[in-house]
């Protein structure tokens, strides 16, 4: 039942987050109202996901492992593309970003990698 | 060659990769740091970037491979507790970067930095390498990750 529970506040957070974010790339300004819903979105993705990982207790290991392996393939694809993002931005390769379109561009790749990791774990059932 | 030997060897060369990767890593953040202060552009330091970047990428991508190749000689897996260290040391500094990531969110909103797309870039990208080596170094010194 917690584990269901947490499920859906992880999916509502992260509509939340991923709504407000898009606003803020294509406004290329952070506007108050985006931050409020951002701020609301991040306090439930964090927590939730606080939970998944080790600081709570989630009562299942097998989910645990595969939220850690997925943290951890989302990290190594986000150093992949970064540094990719990197070379492209210091050649002036495709569009040009500001600072406000960098940070939610690595948001949602953040999340967007770990969501994916996550869901193929989840339907492979193991990550062995 | 035998088992032991090829252990070994992989054994050093995930060693010298590990080297590799810190010390580009260090190099490649203070070349781009001191290119965005200093303004000292054109194309060497671009060259320097490019360099430095695409030999961060294959340093991770070997450290990977000599991993998948300790995993096919079954006598010397690695222990489970180094395989435990490896993949929290990574998720925690995943979580690390995403929760500097949401400072820099509200840093930008309320005006009190404005950190250009470049070096927020670079920041993340160290922030990224340098949290993963400091929890990885942690939890092995502790033994592990409980």
């Amino acid at each position: 039942m917690k584990g269901v529970f947490l499920k859906y506040a992880l999916w509502l957070g992260s509509a939340f987050v991923f709504v407000s974010l898009a606003a803020m790339f294509f406004m290329d300004r952070i506007d108050i109202l985006a931050l409020v819903a951002f701020a609301f979105g991040m306090v439930i993705v964090v927590c939730t996901l606080s939970r998944y990982n080790q600081c709570g207790s989630p009562e299942d290991e097998r989910m645990r492992k595969i939220a850690a392996f997925s943290l951890m393939n989302s990290w190594v694809s986000g150093v992949t593309l970064m540094s990719m993002l990197l070379v492209l931005m210091y050649f002036k390769w495709g569009r040009a970003l500001s600072g406000v379109q960098v940070i939610c561009l690595t948001i949602i790749l953040m999340l967007a990698t770990f969501y994916g990791w996550y869901l193929y774990y989840s339907l492979k059932g193991d990550v062995e | 060659m035998s088992d032991e030997g090829r252990y070994d060897d992989i054994k050093r060369k995930m060693r010298r990769d590990n080297a590799i990767f810190i010390v580009i890593l260090t190099l490649s953040g203070a070349a781009a740091l001191v290119e965005y202060w200093l303004g000292i552009g054109g194309p060497v330091f671009a060259m320097i970037i490019l360099f430095f970047v695409a030999f961060a990428v294959v340093a991770i991508f070997r450290m990977l491979m000599a991993d998948r190749m300790l995993k096919k000689i079954p006598e010397y897996m690695p222990d489970e507790r180094v395989m435990k260290i490896d993949t929290y040391a990574r998720s925690l500094s995943w979580y690390v970067t995403f929760c500097l990531v949401c400072l820099l969110v509200g840093l930008t909103a309320f005006h009190i930095i404005d950190p250009g797309a470049y070096l927020t870039l670079i920041l993340i990208f160290l922030v990224m390498g340098y949290s993963w080596l400091v929890f990885k170094w942690y939890y092995g010194r502790k033994g592990d990750v409980q």
